[in-house]
């Protein structure tokens, strides 16, 4: 049961972002406890609602019985049956309607949407958002790769080994391009085999073990290999290893497909 | 854009004239808000409908897409009836009280705010980049079927059969949001990719506020002063929420087109907003037979959809009957959950 305790506690924390959301938390209740003595029809709609999901939330039994078993991982998710956002500005919207029209109110507002942008953090920013490189919104690399690799089809697909920045971007774009891993090397979609793992890790050094990698994918028909070449660190010739350099793509990607024969 | 204006706006709209009829929805914004976001919870019911049992028979995504249009042809010829048979003369208007002129000058001002800070937040993920891993598997999906002309049969990872029961993409028969915009790819004739980062965020944020200006409006009861307001404050949150990737601000600025956003976003909002309708007194039994449709359509957006609409449905339920003890209202509230138990038993069986 401590277990349970603690281990909501962490889904809790890491659904608000540390201390970073502990502040538009305080609102929140502080908001939710204005909507408790406002009237009886926002104790109703916003009020008691959000004490009941926040006892289930809370409550170590229901983590044990569903969290456990449907939610693992993401049993933080449930937070978003609470109306946070709405019982803040409910709240805040009730607040500054008390207040005397004109410039008394205006400059209230100012403060209540400064109040939560300070103790906030903004959504769209360089962090987030960037300029995009095409309508895809996809690196063009990924595109640039894609398109070598399918304009060279040989069956209705190719399998390849991109770096680990592109992972996530090349199925995006193209069907005909099988991965030799993706995302299943952080434990996703679907299980990763040893293999694979290993020309994963390979791929993360910067002087990664070219032989074993070329190894694996000649095993695998892994017709296609690309390096980055700013971070990788290997012989520009691959032909040792029966991999010959076809295409280059964005700034620094290098493709290199299997020599026939 | 044409096809998506009609796809996303149009058709939703000419759909969720239905439950415009069936609710008496009077007053023209607060027809034309509940025509577009009930309409597109109606379509997304009759996705999941579908699609549901098609994908276990594996059958293409061609069948899937005339099996929808031909559900929407319906439902739209439904509509043109239903509004066909509109009594004639003019229909009676609410009154609404006229503010002083002083007071409607704020409401303008406010609304003005209000409507740019929405179109911003709109805009923004429409015109920049941001990537989300949880694409690689998503987009991938929506890649395949509508090239391949098949559901869920190939690894997006690997490109090898797979067939949806293996890993994590077994959730997704449950809840095929992904061939929901596959579907919408192949009669936009735009690539998933494009669709999902360039075109869904503008049209899906936009249908996101429409949900919670009915909020406000409900809320406030119809203090469009007050609404506007609302909207300027709940803007104002959602701009600067990103206090972790899991918000309400991030899923809904950061990756709306993904369903598990949507359903963050959008569908429980929906249901937040027809519980403020049905827990009254004197309330609109259709807004109960809707709840039936939300529970629905939540199951089509994700995993998370099964679960969290019976539990705030059980939830709203004991608040409603604590409130009004009418034992058969909760208790049809609660009846709305069994899609969601259908889904979910599916999911645990197969």
């Amino acid at each position: 049961m401590r277990d349970y305790i603690f281990a909501v506690w962490d889904e809790f924390v890491n659904f608000i972002g540390g201390r970073t959301g502990i502040l538009h938390w305080v609102i929140f209740l502080l908001a939710l406890m204005a909507c408790m003595f406002i009237g009886r029809g926002m104790r109703r709609r916003l009020f008691w609602p959000s004490v009941l999901v926040l006892v289930f939330f809370f409550n170590p039994l229901f983590f044990g019985m569903v969290g456990t078993r449907f939610l693992s991982g993401v049993y933080w998710r449930l937070l978003w049956m609470l109306p946070v956002s709405f019982v803040i500005a409910y709240a805040l919207t009730q607040l500054a309607c008390r207040m005397k029209r004109g410039i008394l109110r205006a400059v209230g507002i100012v403060l209540f949407c400064a109040g939560i942008a300070v103790t906030g953090k903004p959504v769209f920013s360089g962090e987030t958002y960037r300029e995009k490189e095409n309508a895809y919104e996809l690196p063009q690399a990924a595109i640039e790769i894609s398109d070598v690799v399918m304009a060279r089809l040989q069956d209705w697909k190719e399998t390849i080994i991109v770096p680990h920045e592109l992972i996530c971007d090349i199925r995006q774009y193209s069907c005909s391009i099988g991965l030799l891993y993706g995302r299943n090397v952080g434990g996703f979609i679907s299980d990763i085999e040893e293999d694979e793992t290993r020309v994963y890790e390979e791929m993360g050094k910067e002087r990664p073990d070219v032989a074993l990698i070329t190894d694996i994918a000649k095993a695998r028909n892994c017709r296609y290999i690309v390096f980055n070449t700013s971070f990788h660190q290997i012989p520009e010739d691959l032909s040792e290893y029966g991999y010959e350099r076809v295409a280059e793509a964005g700034e620094s990607y290098v493709i290199y497909c299997k020599i026939p024969g | 854009m044409v096809y998506l204006v009609m796809l996303f706006v149009a058709v939703p709209m000419w759909t969720g004239v239905i439950w415009v009829k069936i609710l008496k929805i009077k007053g023209i914004w607060d027809q034309i808000l509940h025509a577009w976001v009930f309409g597109f919870v109606t379509i997304l019911a009759v996705a999941q409908l579908i699609l549901v049992p098609l994908v276990a028979l594996k059958q293409t995504l061609t069948m899937a897409l005339l099996l929808f249009q031909i559900l929407l042809t319906v439902l739209a010829s439904v509509s043109f009836v239903l509004v066909l048979c509109r009594r004639g003369g003019v229909e009676k208007r609410m009154r609404q009280r006229r503010k002083p002129e002083g007071d409607r000058r704020w409401t303008l001002v406010f609304g003005v705010l209000a409507g740019i800070l929405i179109f911003i937040q709109a805009y923004i993920p429409a015109r920049y980049e941001h990537s989300d891993d949880d694409d690689a598997r998503f987009v991938a999906e929506e890649v395949s079927a509508v090239v391949h002309d098949t559901m869920y049969q190939d690894s997006p990872i690997g490109a090898e059969f797979l067939y949806w029961n293996t890993g994590e993409v077994r959730k997704d028969l449950t809840s095929p949001w992904a061939m929901y915009i596959a579907m919408s790819c192949r009669i936009s004739g735009i690539p998933p990719a494009v669709l999902s980062h360039s075109y869904l965020p503008f049209f899906l944020i936009l249908l996101c506020y429409a949900v919670y200006m009915l909020i406000g409006k409900c809320l406030f009861r119809e203090d469009a002063e007050k609404t506007a307001l609302f909207l300027i404050f709940l803007s104002v949150i959602h701009l600067w929420g990103y206090t972790s990737t899991h918000t309400l601000a991030a899923m809904l600025l950061l990756r709306i087109w993904q369903g598990k956003a949507v359903c963050a976003g959008f569908m429980l909002p929906v249901f937040f907003y027809v519980f403020y309708q049905v827990m009254k007194r004197e309330y609109k039994a259709g807004f109960v037979i809707f709840l039936y449709v939300a529970a629905m359509a939540s199951c089509l957006l994700s995993g998370i959809g099964i679960v969290t609409a019976p539990i705030i449905l059980f939830l709203y339920g004991i608040v409603d009957y604590i409130y009004y003890r009418r034992w058969r209202k909760t208790l049809a509230v609660w009846m709305a959950a069994l899609p969601c138990a259908v889904y979910l038993l599916y999911y645990l069986m197969g």
